[in-house]
């Protein structure tokens, strides 16, 4: 059995920049990561990083802006939080090594972004998610931390309401592995793959949320997923909104900027679940182009393209055969981020003592039921940091509590029991249907029907679930097992959405229903708590929304 | 389209011996190399291991040598490959041990990323100051403030700190074939990306004097491998050699390496020419020519010793006035 | 007939004369006129810009320069030096900084480029300029049977968007040559690697080790001989192959010959005239090859 004070689990962003925070404290703080840092999803975060820094702008107008953008169901002390510590901690991740580009003023330059009424996303070219990622993983090397990598987390293990531990997978040697710690911070990111077409990577798997629900911990406003409007139609790899940003258009098959009909102000910067849902509606009707919407960057100029947005043209002509110099890029909305997760307040803390979460796989809420472009990844470096001086606090008068180590037993004989099955379903392609299935009925459009019937699917593909064969029997890497374990939290974080989604009966920010096409206040201006029950259903609950400075207002773009 | 994929297959806990297993494939437009692998994983043979993540050329997971050559498996595309080689060729990463299929293992590799000390010594010291702090109503921040030229270096699109560490060029790099202590074009980039970060305050020179020790920036070479198969356009090569400038600028001479290369610039403004032994000497110093000498014996018994004293090269005051133009004569 | 300025670089006209000897058979058989640059400086070693980048530029500017007043293309017979002087050439041609602060230069001396001058290797000028027909019509003696391991080393392929006389991933110049002279190219991995030479005196054994894996592997897949563009690779290759035997601990006895002396072999040279006897490693073995099918 390992011991350490903290065990923080997710290498990405908000993982990396807690463990600086309590590392250069000289705190004994580990990461465990199913995968090597740097392979982490956060670097695949393209166009910006939010902070009002620009003369004209104010930490209060970004504040404002994300509380609109949320469909005011984003807690405002924690958006507070967020805005006013903004500006402080890009300064911070410069000091650390993070490159951003510049201004001609000498400052950070700024580039417009979605439902933001200034520009205000710091950038480094269109890879600045990749940047930051690198330059806190730096950091981390620098407080010489030890990194279990390729290790996979299987369980929680608390004592009486408080944290004892992990249980995780050596993924390497196939050996399970309990590693007791005072506190606990997951930082595992989102679930992209619940659904097809997402700009997610293939680990995104929803382990952490999967993980906390089995262990009583509560996941909040799952319902809400974000549809990025611009991802490659082949493959949904993500074409950054700061394309947009820089000007971008986006055209209808008779080359109209349709965006004037459902955004007249905002045009193409209007936040995502609008413009994702405009798409769709162009799409749905007939307009199109081979189901797809086209993104121009033509009129920007090959100089401009090629400064600001390199990665996108390079994506453009390695996955969709498209350079966009020249030639429109086919996109169309795809899955992207996941608004709700692990219920967290502003210090990361949850309902487990000495159990935190932060960046995607938590729930402030910052974003409430829609984010804007630009502040997941503020999100991830201030509620990072917030988590690692809030853990470094916690461990004054923190101690190991009792580890049930019957757990590393269990895990490993659910392991032992899906490798020896024999079965005839492949994982790879019930995932696949889940993946479609969600995709077509819980969706950027919703209504009942529909949902209703994914749900009986996801019933149908857990009673599959059962006669799922693993091939590889080994030990060793045994990746075959890994990713059985991973469809299972698909599944369950599948079913949480769904039901969320067929629960609140109103539609809001990214959640839209047809079947009840206005926002409602008055009902549902709340969280959705959701737990699993004793029988293996999952439970909802509601809390209430922090409503500070800015009270509900129509949501007009 | 069905194609053919060969793969390396090899898992020590099965069995010690690595063996070649091909699958057919049923293509669809543009279908990579990682899509082919995924649809093998998931719909014939889930023991094939491999890594992979992001799938769009930003994480650096799903390096492997296909077609003999190392790429992201998830921005190859199958086409292209099968009209070349008729055939999807899979094989792990060199320069590295396997672990099983094609996965490697990748220790090294990070250990040498971390031996160059990839952060920022110490701070600017108008940056030493600073202090956290929340922004109160109507408060702004205020901003240190650096020149976009002070970034030049590391802000283009193909500078290093593009890089991915997904070690196709630790892979395909000739100077770690011959020296596993030799630190790698990856890590060498890094050394570079810090050295050239106007925030460093690296104040004795010390990145460039680590890097000048055996193993580092002097033990590359040349074989420009890196920078030809570098996924994300990168020329770590480049900046390697930008830093052997750098570093013979700065008078950090001590490495041989550092020594050879001034002793051509030397042969050159002496003789226009390469001086073949002055060099060899100038390099190794005594102990250089000692060890070479069976070999000098050996290559000039068959007379292939160079003449001692070369011909200068015809209007040499040209080349004089380079040197004096560029104010290197003395140097 | 066709021409060229004729730049052999450093190692060719002193350790190496055996290849400048070869090259000059060569052409004087394939029609090709070689005019001599006896003004043309050392381009460097491929290590000069880690001296001064200016430098590079300047000497190397100079060398095109020379050769632009001429009319003529360039023709090399080392990669090396194939490589830095196209470097230097899409530098000015690109940047016109570089080129203005170059012409400042150059104006100095006399002369001044403006981009027109090629930069052919010896083994694609043959291929582009003469043909490999025509250089199958020109041979007299077959090297039918002999097994040859094509070994192109580094700066004749890399960077491909420098030097972009084959495809990088996969050339085929060289076995497209030695089946013009009825030979069989061996197939082999480290055709295309690197030979080490550059830190030959920084770091003899790493980088002797490189080209011992080379010649193993050729001499696994049954090589009798392997055939190199580039004198530097064959000082690594052949010079040094005992050394490099020692560094990989393996036994290493494989001839190594220049280019131009396997054409120069084909097109009826004298073997005595080949050089053959300045090599480390003997070539009796493949010349008994060769002279079997004159019976």
């Amino acid at each position: 059995m390992l011991k350490h004070d903290v065990v923080i689990v997710g290498a990405g962003l908000a993982g990396l920049r807690a463990c600086v925070e309590l590392r250069k404290k000289g705190i004994d703080a580990i990461i465990v990561s199913k995968v090597y840092p740097t392979r982490s999803h956060s670097g695949a975060a393209q166009g910006g990083v939010n902070a009002a820094l620009g003369e004209n702008d104010s930490w209060e107008s970004h504040f404002f802006d994300t509380v609109k953008g949320s469909d005011y169901l984003g807690d405002q002390d924690a958006i507070e939080i967020l805005t006013s510590e903004a500006p402080a901690n890009i300064l911070e991740l410069q000091r650390m090594g993070v490159v951003f580009n510049r201004n001609d003023l000498g400052g950070i330059a700024q580039r417009p972004f979605g439902g933001q009424s200034f520009p205000r996303s710091c950038y480094y070219a269109d890879a600045v998610g990749h940047m930051m990622l690198h330059g806190l993983f730096d950091n981390v090397l620098k407080y010489k931390t030890k990194i279990l990598y390729e290790y996979f987390v299987t369980s929680l293990v608390a004592d009486n309401g408080k944290i004892s531990g992990i249980v995780a997978y050596d993924i390497k040697t196939g050996k399970f592995e309990g590693i007791a710690a005072k506190a606990v911070l997951f930082a595992t990111g989102g679930y992209g793959q619940v659904y097809s077409s997402n700009t997610n990577a293939l680990i995104n798997t929803g382990d952490g949320m999967a993980v906390s629900l089995k262990a009583g911990v509560p996941l909040m406003d799952m319902e809400f997923v974000q549809f990025h409007p611009t991802t490659l139609k082949s493959t949904g790899i993500l074409v950054t909104e700061g394309a947009r940003g820089e000007g971008a258009y986006l055209l209808n098959s008779l080359g109209v900027r349709f965006m004037s009909k459902y955004a007249p102000k905002a045009m193409e910067l209007a936040p995502r679940d609008v413009v994702a849902r405009a798409e769709q509606t162009e799409i749905n009707e007939g307009r199109g182009v081979d189901g797809a919407i086209l993104l121009d960057v033509r009129h920007l100029g090959k100089e401009r393209i090629m400064e600001r947005l390199p990665q996108i043209m390079q994506l453009s002509i390695d996955f969709e055969g498209v350079n966009p110099i020249y030639e429109p890029i086919p996109i169309r909305p795809g899955m992207h981020y996941s608004m709700g997760g692990i219920k967290t307040d502003y210090n990361g803390r949850t309902a487990i003592e000495g159990y935190y979460s932060a960046g995607e796989s938590a729930c402030v809420s910052v974003h409430g039921a829609n984010r804007l472009g630009g502040n997941s990844l503020l999100d991830t470096v201030v509620f990072g940091r917030r988590a690692g001086i809030d853990i470094a606090e916690y461990l004054k008068d923190a101690a190991f509590t009792k580890f049930d180590e019957s757990l590393i037993k269990r895990d490993e004989e659910i392991f032992e029991k899906l490798k020896k099955s024999n079965g005839k379903e492949r994982y790879g392609l019930l995932k696949a249907e889940l993946q479609e299935e969600m995709r077509a009925n819980v969706g950027v459009f919703r209504e009942e029907k529909a949902m209703k019937k994914a749900v009986k699917k996801i019933e149908e593909l857990k009673e599959r679930a059962k006669n799922i064969g693993v091939d590889d029997k080994s030990k060793l890497f045994n990746t075959d097992i890994v990713e059985a374990f991973e469809f299972s939290n698909i599944l369950l974080i599948a079913e949480v959405i769904a039901n969320g989604a067929i629960l609140r009966k109103e539609s809001r920010g990214a959640h839209y229903r047809n079947d009840y096409p206005e926002r409602d206040d008055e009902n549902w201006l709340k969280h959705t708590l959701a737990t699993l029950g004793d029988n293996g259903n999952i439970k909802f609950d509601f809390s209430e929304v922090s409503i500070t400075k800015f009270k509900p207002q129509p949501r007009t773009y | 389209m069905e194609f053919k994929v060969r793969t390396y297959r090899f898992n020590p806990d099965t069995s010690d011996k690595p063996y070649y297993k091909e699958y057919a494939v049923q293509d669809f437009p543009g279908m990579t190399v990682l899509n082919a692998l995924m649809k093998i994983k998931s719909e014939i043979d889930g023991t094939l291991s491999f890594r992979r993540s992001c799938r769009s050329a930003i994480c650096g997971s799903c390096a492997m040598k296909i077609n003999g050559i190392s790429k992201l498996a998830c921005k190859t595309q199958v086409n292209p490959e099968i009209t070349k080689f008729g055939i999807i060729n899979v094989e792990p990463l060199a320069n590295m041990p396997v672990v099983r299929d094609l996965i490697v293992e990748q220790e090294s590799f990070f250990d040498k990323i971390k031996e160059i000390r990839p952060y920022l010594l110490g701070q600017r010291e108008d940056e030493e100051h600073h202090k956290f702090h929340a922004l109160k109503e109507g408060e702004k921040i205020i901003q240190p403030v650096y020149y976009k030229s002070e970034f030049q270096n590391l802000t283009g699109n193909n500078d290093t700190p593009n890089c991915i560490l997904c070690e196709c060029c630790y892979s395909e790099c000739g100077g770690v074939v011959g020296n596993k202590n030799y630190l790698g074009p990856a890590a060498l980039a890094k050394l570079y990306r810090y050295s050239e970060d106007p925030r460093d305050n690296d104040r004795n020179g010390s990145r460039l004097v680590n890097g000048s020790k055996q193993g580092g920036m002097w033990d590359c070479v040349h074989c420009q491998a890196c920078e030809e198969f570098c996924p994300k356009g990168i020329s770590p090569v480049k900046g390697i050699v930008k830093m052997h400038e750098k570093a013979i600028k700065n008078s950090i001479t001590f490495s041989s390496g550092a020594k050879h290369i001034i002793s051509i610039a030397k042969s050159i403004q002496e003789t226009g020419r390469l001086d073949e032994v002055k060099v060899a000497f100038d390099t190794g110093g005594i102990t250089g020519l000692i060890n070479d000498l069976p070999m000098a014996f050996g290559a000039g018994l068959k007379g292939k010793i160079p003449p001692i004293r070369l011909k200068l090269i015809k209007d040499m005051d040209d080349i004089r006035l380079a040197y004096k133009e560029l104010d290197l004569e003395g140097k | 007939m066709i021409t060229y300025a004729y730049y052999p670089g450093c190692v060719a006209q002193e350790s190496g004369k055996e290849l400048d000897d070869a090259t000059k058979f060569v052409a004087k058989k394939l029609d090709i006129n070689l005019i001599p640059m006896p003004e043309a400086s050392c381009c460097g070693g491929g290590v000069i810009d880690g001296f001064d980048k200016n430098l590079k530029l300047f000497i190397n500017g100079r060398t095109l320069a020379l050769a632009e007043k001429e009319g003529l293309d360039i023709l090399t017979i080392c990669n090396t030096c194939t490589l830095t002087l196209s470097e230097v050439n899409e530098e000015l041609i690109n940047s016109s900084e570089s080129l203005n602060k170059t012409n400042e230069y150059l104006a100095q001396i006399g002369l001044k480029y403006s981009g027109k001058v090629k930069i052919k290797h010896l083994l694609y000028a043959i291929r582009d300029d003469i043909g490999f027909d025509n250089l199958r019509k020109k041979a007299v003696r077959s090297l039918k049977g002999v097994n040859i391991a094509p070994f192109y080393g580094c700066h004749i392929l890399r960077p491909s968007n420098v030097v972009k006389f084959d495809d990088v991933e996969n050339p085929q110049g060289f076995e497209e040559l030695i089946k013009a002279l009825s030979g069989e190219p061996v197939s082999y991995a480290r055709r295309t690697k690197c030979c080490g030479f550059q830190t030959i005196l920084v770091n003899e054994a790493t980088s002797t080790s490189l080209a011992g894996n080379a010649i193993f592997e050729a001499q696994e897949k049954g090589a009798d001989v392997m055939v190199t563009p580039c004198p530097l690779c064959h000082l690594s290759l052949d010079t040094y192959q005992t050394v490099a035997a020692r560094s990989i601990n393996k036994k290493l006895s494989l001839p190594i010959t220049h280019l131009p002396q396997l054409i120069g072999i084909a097109l009826g040279g004298d073997y005595a005239e080949m050089g053959f006897s300045r090599h480390n490693v003997s070539l009796r073995s493949v010349i008994a090859k060769v002279k079997q099918n004159e019976i």
